[in-house]
This record gives C-alpha cells, structure tokens and sequence, in this order.
C-alpha cells in the first residue's frame, strides 16, 4: 500500500464530515475514513493512481463570483452558498423547478418526497441570487423532477430569456411528456432551448434497472421528434458498470450521426439518494474507467487521448473532449489540433468556449498552431482550417453577440463530458470546495451540487 | 454581462490543517500565486494568514503528487479514536516508522532564546528520573526495534545532573547513535563533561545560528557565539562527533549557513549540518517577529546559494518516508577539503532506496551502489573522485573480513557528509499528510510514540511538566 495524502470526507452512515486517508494498491485510488461514531470504512474513489496523480496537476486560476452568500461562520461545507471560503465561480446552474415525475427512476439522485412546483415569484428570486453572483450564465439548466411537466415551463423560460445575462436555457428531461405535446417542443425550440435528454443507451435490460421499466421504444420516438425538429439536444446518460458500457459505441454513433445532437454527457451513477440501492447491482464507474471504455468503443474518432481533465473545476470532477465537424464531415478531436494548453485557456472559466470576445484570440492561436504546430502534418490540417475560418468569420461579423455565436458553434463542435457526481463514499472537501456546478435557492444560496446530493438533500 | 475576475491565485487542494488561535483542526486551502505555495487555514471563527510552504510550484507538484510507502499498521499502533491527529501514539493510520525516537529530558535550559518552538514550564523544574528513561528506551526499543538513531532533547540536557546515566541507558546494540541536543553553554566549560561524552560514543547535535553578535542577541537572547565556538573545540578535542544545528530565520541569519558549512568542511569531528526553518510557535517562537516561513526547498536553495558555488538545488532530495515538504537531504562524500555530493555521482532512484529507512545511508550489502558510481566515474575520466570511493569501498567491505552494520556505518561516516534540511510545522503549515508520514516521534507516555510536531502543536501541552495550564484551560483543544 502507499499514501496519496489526506483529505475530508464523510460518513457513510451519519454523514459528518470526517478525516479520509487517500491511498492505493498500487492500482486503483481509495479512502479510509474515520467517524467518531460510526468507526472506519473504505471507498473505491478512483481507478488508475498513476491518471489520478496526474490529473491533480491540471490547474487554472479560478474566477471570483461578484458577490458571495451563504455563511462563512459555519464550518465548510454547512455554510454553502458559495461563501468567500468556496474557490470557483458558478458556471454550471441547476434550477429544480418541480419535484413531480413521470418515472420513478431507480438510479433517481432525487429521493423524491412531497410533490411541489416551483413558483414563478421563486423562480424569479432565483435568478436574482444568481445573478448578483455572476455577470453572465451561458447555459441555465431546468431540472427536477421532470420539468416538462410544470404547469408553467414556458413561462419560467421566458422569465430566464428576459434577463440579457442569461445566453441559453437547456432542460433535463427523459422526453416522455414531449411523445404527448408536440407542440410544447416547437415551443422550446422557438426559445432556442437545448434539450438535455437522459438517454442511457439502446438497450431494455439497462432501463430496467436504471429507470424501472424498458424505456427504448419510447425513447427511440423521442429521439425521432428531436430529430425532425432539429432542436439542439444534448444526450445524457447515466452510466453504470455492468449495465450499460456497451451501449458507448451506439451513443457515439448517434452523437455523430445527427447535426442537431450536440453534446454527450456521461455520468457515472453516484450511489446517492434512491440510486443508493443499486449498490451491489451496478459497479462503480469512474473518470478513467470511462474514458478507457470510450476510447474502446471502436469509434473511428474517438480515442483515448482526446479527453482532458477540466481544470476550472476540480479536475476530478469532469474530463471532455471536443470535436470539430469540417465542412466535409470529418471528424477532428479538438485536442489534435492545438495544444492541450491552449485548449484549456480558450476554455476559460467556463465549459463552452467562444462566448466572450476576448476569447477569439484563442480560436486564431489555434488557427496558427495549424500553421505551425503539431496539426500542420495532419492530412486534413487545410480542411480543418477552412472550418475554423468560417467559423470565426461567421461568428464575428458584425457586433459581438454570444447568443449568435452558440448557435453557430455548437453545431461545428461536437463534445463529450464525462462528469464525476460525488456521493457519501467518494465525497472530497477539496472538489466540494472548488465546484462549479450547484443549485441557486430561493433564498439567494448557491449549493454546490454534491453538497447539496450528498448533505443536504432529503435531510 | 462580460467576464468576472481573475483570483489572484490558483487553487490546488484542501488539506486538514488547524486554526493559529482557537487550535481546533481545521480544512486549509493550498493554493499557488506568483509560482509559490502557500497554505492558508479556513477557520469559520478565527482569521489565518496564509503560510508559504514551497517555494516553487513545479517542485511541490512534482514531488508531493507521489505515492508514499504505506507501513501501517505499525508495531503497537492502536486504533483510531478520535480521528487524525488526535489519536498520535501511533494510531492504525499512521504511515511511516518511528526512524528518529525524540524527547525531552528535562524543561531547565540555560538560556532563554525567543525563537525556542517548544514549552518548558520554568516554575516547577523537572529532570526525568533515571528509571523513567530506562523504561523509555526499553519502550522505543519495543515498539520501534533496532534503530540507527536516538535523540536526548530538553530544555538543555546537560543541565539534568545525571544527564552521563541517561545517555548510558541508551547504549544498547539495538541502538546505533546517540544523539544529545545542546546549546553548547556548559559544553563550552566543562571539558569533564565532554570527555564524558566522548567515551559513552554520544554525538552532539550543537544548535549554532550566526556569527553576528547582534543577531545573537535576538535569536537567543544573548551573544552566546564565543560560547557555541568553544563547545566545538572541546568537543573537537575529546573527538565528540557532532552535528551543527541551524535554526534558519527569514531576513535574520540566512547567510549564516555559509561560515557554518565552512565549520564542517573544515572539521573532521563534524559530520552534518541540520537546516531547520524557524517554526512560529511555541513559548518564543509564537511570539518571535513573524516574517514569511522559509519552506523546505527554499531553505535548501539559500543553502546552495552559500555554499561559495559547491552545491546546487539538484544535489538535495527529500526523504522518501517522509512528507517531502519536511525533509530534504544532500549526502556528500568528503573528498580533501571538497565535498562531492552523491546526487551527481550516482541516479537518483538508487539514492531514495539507499535513504529509504533511515536518517542515515545504509550500506549493508550495496557494494554494488559503490562498484556502479566507480565504474561511472572511470568511464567518465573524473579520476579526482575515484581513488576516495575506491578507498572507501575497500574500507567498508573488506574482501574476506566481516564487518558489522554499526562498524561500517563508522567508517561511512568518517567519508560522508550530510546536510539535512528540516522544516517542523507550525499552526499556520500544519498538514495532516505531513503528519501522517512523520518518523521522528516522541515517546511521551507508556505505549505511545507521537509524531514531532503533533507532540508540540497539540499534545506537549497537555504534559505539566513542561506547560503550565493557563488560566481558562490549555490551549490545546482536542476536538473539532
């Protein structure tokens, strides 16, 4: 055995924050912790020590939010809401706006327990709270719940497209409600809003488990509407070991066989709130693991060294890769053609790039790294040029409009995020505090998302 | 709408440290600004100013971003009770072995230096009963088994009036060097004494800062150089082995490290230099001028950058069982009047398994770590070094004489010098994976060896012979 370190956790069974002893076989990456009342137990945190010690060195200056919340007296993380103390701006929102849905998803991070919707007068001071925080959101994220079915969906999105600082709306949903209401997705699309489908393959035995009922005919059908709509969809999949790694090559074929299907998120279940109850049915996934199943997933594309840790998180929390469709069709990971460096700089704070000014001169460094760098002996460095030319050219005519440029960049770039969810086993005080994705509250609090999972939630 | 501001510096992790004013352990922030590391303690009620603990980040990423040998569970080890740190003695968790055993003898000391980091109570003398020590080294020797090192600290242990029968208690064969730590003011005067020493074979660890009156007086209270300067010709004289203890003070007496290199180089009788950086805490040195700590790897830069060009930064490597954050170590083979270190004569890798378990190189059956620098040197024309290795070699492994472990570390000795620099913890750097990994422990109950710097931070005030409870309890608050 060696040590990594130490760092805080918590109890598995009480929750308090406790010490955790990082440490490995040799192999794979685990905890040791130790509760005053509940003893020692051991995680699983992580596959691959040798990834893991080098992800750690993946860092970026963090941004500081305008202003800070929460209550910086109570010791990290009971006072969140992103108090002077927490080391990330947020870039990632989740508004719960309904606790109502039409599943009962075993693998449901929501326990979900009175049935409530969020008023529009909530809403609002929601975005308040958040907006006192950050100058500009690029995507605001509706979730639940299943937020298709708030009596007031359209409303809320026009509330959040009312203030100019928020770019985009996407919404969390397994699509069911949209097989009912034909209508309300050609609402959405007028709105621009991307649709964050929870997409976990093609197969009836994975839905079983993960959702409680074969779903694939249904979701196949919403998939077909997305389509003829040709909404900006984003497929999300929970992703659990044993159940459905074998639908990777599928998701990746649909990722990169349809225009309007933008991004694949995958998220490896954290055993957290009903989801708990999976353990022992589905195995623990983790980064590594899924970047290695990706890479072998016989996809011409993609491959394992696409991916890179993002730093402006925890660099354990999330890893991505981006890709740059030509005018041709091909297929170009984005970390080929320009330094890992550089790639990581155009990224900001933020996981999209291109929404500020400024960060054109990113996108022209990369242009001149096909000139002179690496990418100048790619067979298909004049192709990519063109693209990245094009894109520039029509993304910058005229007045700077981030809006505008989402929409152009999102279908030449294609991406895939892996993101880590914490829960009581892997739960890390040193991620915790650098988070970037969290639920605004009413009262104005910004909760980090795996605090709010792993401590809050349900309690 | 547009982008919101940069933090001035980069977040790297969240360690548990602990809290300067109400001492409860606390999550601290490691972060890098201007290519440092600092560490900076997250009190929800108490404010912490930020502590360099690296001066440099590539350095800290490379090093720290490791995996250490895990040796738990150790030898006696109970488990935890109260969670990291206050379950020291050593608990299930703890990492490393006990490689340097350090306590304190008694709390009298001749001096009264405002950058002493320890408590010595001065209202009620205590000197630890011969018996108590005896069963103390039987403990050490139980729990810790065949150790290179011991170490006799105080107060000033020369002061114990049966100071010669502790030492003897020591000298046991499962004990390799005693070690007594001194302020050199009664050495200085007792040449008796000194004999005394030389024949029980102890080795004085003779703390010396400067050279500078001036600086004398505000390390120590008084100008105790001449003192220090004729402690080291008296031990010189009886032949004592020593080694110069450098306490080293941002903006105070950093260029003092080159004179006291310059002392080693130019006697026999020393054989290492310890650079400790000042540690802010303690009955002086919590309340000494706070200037910026002096990490570990700075302290080995500043030493480097006095050597009068003979070292350079790659010729120190940090101990490989402990936190690399405390210890970084140069050997060096003394060559006439000039000292070769070995990091540029033999890989790196071969070092850190020579360094592996203990304060000193081991040489037991590493004819092939000598065998292969010599044949690097050969190839490489350096003939200067060869014939010193080549004599050595022939010294420490004679072909068909037996040579016990102890036996051949002497004669390594005559031919090697050391420069250890150490950095303790003090409120403001306390890390509990620097903790975990420490293997200078205290034995300061029965059963228990406590790591060092938990024993100053958090347990030596629990202990009336050396802190008198204040007024509204100890300061010590061992829970979270």
């Amino acid at each position: 055995m060696h040590v990594l370190g130490m760092t805080h956790s918590v109890c598995p069974v009480c929750r308090a924050i406790v010490p955790a002893k990082v440490f490995t076989d040799g192999r794979d990456v685990y905890f040791r912790k130790f509760c005053r009342e509940h003893g020692e137990s051991n995680a699983f945190v992580r596959s691959d020590v040798d990834e893991y010690l080098r992800t750690l060195r993946c860092v970026k200056p963090a941004w500081v939010p305008r202003e800070f919340s929460g209550d910086a007296h109570k010791p990290c993380p009971q006072g969140c809401g992103f108090c002077y103390r927490h080391e990330q701006h947020l870039c990632m929102p989740i508004i719960e706006i309904t606790s109502r849905c039409d599943l009962a998803c075993p693998v449901c991070l929501v326990d979900a327990g009175r049935q409530w919707n969020l008023s529009i007068a909530e809403f609002d001071c929601i975005l308040d709270g958040l907006l006192r925080a950050e100058r500009q959101v690029d995507v605001l994220n509706l979730s639940g719940g299943e937020p298709l079915l708030h009596p007031d969906l359209l409303a809320i999105i026009d509330k959040a497209l009312a203030r100019r600082e928020i770019v985009r709306v996407s919404i969390s949903t397994n699509g069911l409600r949209l097989l009912q209401d034909r209508t309300l997705l050609r609402e959405l699309h007028k709105r621009n809003v991307c649709i964050s489908l929870q997409l976990d393959g093609f197969s009836d035995r994975a839905y079983e488990l993960l959702r409680g009922r074969p779903l694939v005919r249904e979701k196949m059908q919403v998939l077909e509407i997305l389509a003829d709509e040709g909404i900006s969809t984003s497929l999300t999949m929970t992703a659990a070991g044993g159940v459905n790694e074998d639908q990777f090559p599928a998701m990746l074929d649909y990722l990169f066989s349809h225009e309007h299907v933008v991004s694949f998120m995958i998220q490896p279940v954290a055993f957290e709130g009903r989801a708990a109850s999976l353990a022992g049915r589905a195995a623990r996934l983790s980064i590594p693991d899924v970047i290695k199943a990706l890479g072998a997933a016989g996809h011409p594309a993609v491959s394992a060294a696409d991916f890179v840790a993002l730093p402006c998180s925890s660099p354990l929390c999330f890893s991505l890769a981006f890709y740059l469709i030509t005018q041709e069709g091909r297929i170009v990971p984005v970390n080929r053609i320009t330094r890992a460096g550089e790639l990581l700089d155009a990224l900001a704070n933020r996981i999209f790039f291109g929404l500020e000014p400024g960060e054109y001169e990113s996108l022209k460094r990369m242009v001149y790294d096909l000139w002179s760098g690496p990418a100048g002996s790619l067979p298909d460095s004049e192709e990519v040029m063109q693209t990245i030319r094009r894109l520039i050219k029509a993304t910058s005519c005229g007045c700077f409009d981030a809006k505008k440029v989402f929409t152009e960049a999102e279908r030449r770039v294609k991406s895939i995020f892996i993101h880590a969810f914490q829960d009581a086993h892997t739960f890390d005080l040193a991620r915790a505090r650098r988070c970037c994705n969290a639920y605004p509250q009413p009262d104005g609090s910004l909760m980090p998302a795996c605090v709010h999972n792993v401590l809050r939630r349900g309690r | 709408m547009g982008r919101l501001d940069d933090r001035p510096y980069t977040y790297f992790t969240t360690v548990r440290g602990m809290c300067r004013t109400c001492r409860t352990v606390v999550p601290a922030r490691v972060y890098f600004q201007d290519g440092k590391v600092w560490q900076q303690s997250l009190c929800p009620r108490c404010a912490n100013e930020p502590a360099l603990i690296a001066g440099d980040q590539q350095w800290y990423m490379e090093n720290v971003l490791r995996q250490s040998p895990d040796q738990s569970p150790l030898h006696g080890s109970h488990a935890p009770k109260l969670g990291c740190p206050h379950d020291c003695g050593p608990c299930t968790w703890h990492a490393s072995p006990c490689q340097l055993p350090v306590f304190s003898v008694t709390n009298a000391c001749n001096l009264d230096c405002p950058i002493c980091f320890t408590y010595n109570r001065k209202d009620k003398l205590y000197h630890m009963p011969v018996d108590e020590m005896r069963r103390i080294v039987e403990q050490v020797v139980a729990m810790a088994g065949p150790i290179d090192l011991i170490n006799i600290t105080g107060g000033e242990p020369t002061l114990h009036p049966q100071i010669i029968e502790l030492l003897e208690c020591c000298r046991r064969p499962e004990i390799g060097r005693i070690t007594m730590n001194s302020n050199g003011i009664l050495l200085a005067e007792d040449r008796d004494l000194c004999e005394r020493l030389a024949e029980l074979g102890v080795c004085v660890i003779l703390s010396f800062n400067t050279f500078d009156p001036k600086v004398s007086e505000l390390l120590h209270g008084r100008n105790v150089i001449d003192a220090k300067l004729r402690a080291i010709e008296n031990l010189t004289r009886v032949g004592v082995r020593m080694t110069l203890l450098n306490v080293m003070v941002r903006g105070v007496n950093e260029d003092a490290v080159g004179g006291i290199l310059d002392l080693m180089r130019g006697n026999d009788s020393i054989l290492s230099l310890t650079v400790q950086t000042m540690t802010y805490t303690g009955q002086g040195g919590g309340r000494f001028a706070r200037a910026s700590h002096i990490p570990v790897d700075d302290a080995a830069r500043i030493v480097c950058e006095h050597s009068r060009g003979q070292l350079q930064f790659a010729d120190f490597m940090p101990r490989p069982s402990a936190h690399p954050l405390c210890y970084s170590i140069c050997y060096m083979l003394k060559s006439g009047d000039e000292l070769v270190p070995f990091a540029r004569v033999a890989p790196r890798e071969k070092l850190a398994m020579l360094m592996r378990n203990s304060y000193l190189i081991r040489l037991e059956g590493e004819q092939d770590f000598f065998r292969d620098i010599i044949n690097d040197l050969y190839a490489k024309g350096q003939t200067a070094h060869l014939r010193v290795f080549r004599d050595l070699i022939a010294r420490l492994y004679p072909p068909g004489k037996a040579v016990n472990p102890f036996e051949r570390q002497r004669i390594a000795e005559s031919a090697v010098r050391t420069i250890y620099v150490h950095s303790h913890m003090d409120e403001d750097t306390f890390d509990c994976s620097r903790a975990m990994l420490c293997t200078d422990q205290v034995p300061a109950a029965p059963g228990r060896l406590i790591p060092a710097c938990t024993y100053n931070l958090f347990y030596r005030m629990q202990d009336d012979r050396f802190y008198e409870a204040m007024q509204g309890g100890s300061p010590c608050t061992c829970s979270e």
